[in-house]
């Protein structure tokens, strides 16, 4: 009897561990992460950040589905874009990607077309969905745009 | 008896000329004329465009001259009820500063001829093309931008008969719309030194057509390339990265000229100060 006592003790503290380590390691916020890569990473273009109404526009999403957004864009002189999602749930962040990814296919239609100079990158752009997050850009420079998007992830770690 | 009455007639001239002193007073006090002056500001009728439909020729305009400047900045309702057509710079507009509450059908790398071919507005989980986005919602006012991604066609006369055929139809969908038909930006002097195609050689050819084919047309050449223009004729350097698409500051610019270059129809604006 003690010993299922003390197996249940042991399972309960891995699990609270476990929580714990979880929450710390998923604790984003859209603006600043959108803001870091539009710091970091070197774009062709100079990206400006939009509004939310202005969001909606470009990523029509469900209003319900976003717990905060940021999104950035070129003056249209490129394709480069920053778009990073909060959503409410990790079902809602699946919606979003398939939003961001109707973004995606739109963008490669347009610029195949009008500047096809600008294709490599919307054909390997940077997109991660983890959690709740969903973190998109544009750039040619996906090793980097990981590299942030990691440290802001999980650099703030702690034990 | 006599001396009573008199003396009632001094009271009645003494309280006239006292009520007439103070109307005097009142009238040149400097609070009163500030108050007549803001009421003026705020609620000046805007200028009436000329008799008729707008669409319909009038002998008071003169179609083949740009759009002249208002008397006031036009408050941003005006664009409440008007419709955005063009390539990626009208994109630009929208996205940092343009009007809000304005409906804006754009693409990038759109030209007068995909405008009835490229499905590029959403309608439900559709996309149309914007001439049948135009056939569904009707607008009081439509501000075209179109010409910068033809300038390289072979042939400057199809664009421009292209262009005529667009506004054509229109005006066939939205009779009594006002309808302005904006030149094309420019771009800057070094794009325009490097590039054979994207010139300011080439956009001020193309901006004489578009302004002659808006006279034929009987709509209203807006000339808006003069809103971000340098002195001589080019888009400023710091206005954009690749010589040719304008940075949030410049749209800004871009739409204060849209404020006050405009005319008003059927439905109309408050004009937000004279100036």
């Amino acid at each position: 009897m003690r010993r299922k006592i003390c197996l249940s003790w042991v399972m309960l503290l891995m699990l609270l561990a476990a929580g714990c380590g979880q929450s710390s390691k998923l604790n984003l916020q859209a603006a600043e992460c959108a803001e870091v890569l539009w710091e970091r990473i070197p774009f062709t273009d100079t990206l400006s950040a939009i509004d939310e109404q202005m969001s909606m526009v470009l990523y029509p999403v469900d209003e319900k589905d976003v717990a905060a957004q940021q999104v950035y864009v070129s003056t249209g002189a490129t394709a480069e874009e920053i778009a990073v999602f909060e959503a409410v749930d990790a079902a809602a962040a699946e919606r979003l990607k398939e939003v961001v990814l109707q973004r995606l296919a739109e963008q490669k239609a347009s610029y195949a077309d009008y500047l096809p100079v600008e294709l490599p990158k919307l054909e390997d752009p940077y997109l991660r969905v983890t959690g709740p997050y969903v973190i998109f850009c544009v750039s040619g420079h996906n090793e980097k745009v990981s590299k942030e998007v990691e440290q802001l992830l999980y650099g703030n770690e702690e034990g | 008896m006599m001396a009573a009455k008199r003396g009632r007639w001094q009271v009645l001239n003494f309280t006239v000329l006292v009520l007439i002193s103070l109307i005097i007073l009142f009238y040149f006090s400097p609070g009163f004329k500030q108050e007549l002056a803001v009421a003026q500001t705020e609620e000046i009728e805007p200028p009436l465009m000329p008799a008729g439909e707008p669409n319909q020729q009038s002998s008071a305009y003169d179609f083949h001259s740009a759009v002249p400047a208002a008397a006031g900045t036009i408050a941003e309702d005006y664009f409440q009820d008007a419709v955005f057509i063009g390539d990626s710079r009208t994109t630009g507009l929208q996205l940092f500063g343009g009007p809000t509450e304005a409906i804006y059908y754009t693409a990038t790398g759109l030209k007068v001829d995909t405008i009835s071919t490229k499905p590029v507005v959403a309608s439900g989980k559709q996309k149309i093309t914007i001439m049948e986005a135009l056939d569904q919602h009707k607008f009081d006012k439509i501000y075209i931008m179109l010409g910068i991604n033809e300038l390289g066609w072979a042939y400057s006369d199809l664009f421009i008969k292209t262009y005529g055929e667009v506004i054509a139809e229109l005006k066939k969908i939205a009779p009594a719309a006002l309808i302005y038909v904006q030149s094309i930006l420019p771009v800057t002097k070094k794009k325009s030194l490097q590039d054979n195609v994207y010139n300011q050689q080439n956009i001020n050819k193309y901006n004489e057509l578009i302004q002659q084919m808006a006279a034929e047309q009987q709509v209203y050449f807006l000339d808006a390339a003069a809103a971000v223009k340098d002195d001589e004729g080019y888009l400023p350097s710091a206005a954009t990265t690749d010589g040719i698409h304008l940075n949030p500051a410049y749209c800004q610019l871009w739409f204060d000229y849209l404020q006050q270059y405009y005319l008003v129809g059927t439905t109309g604006g408050v004009v937000k100060d004279a100036s």
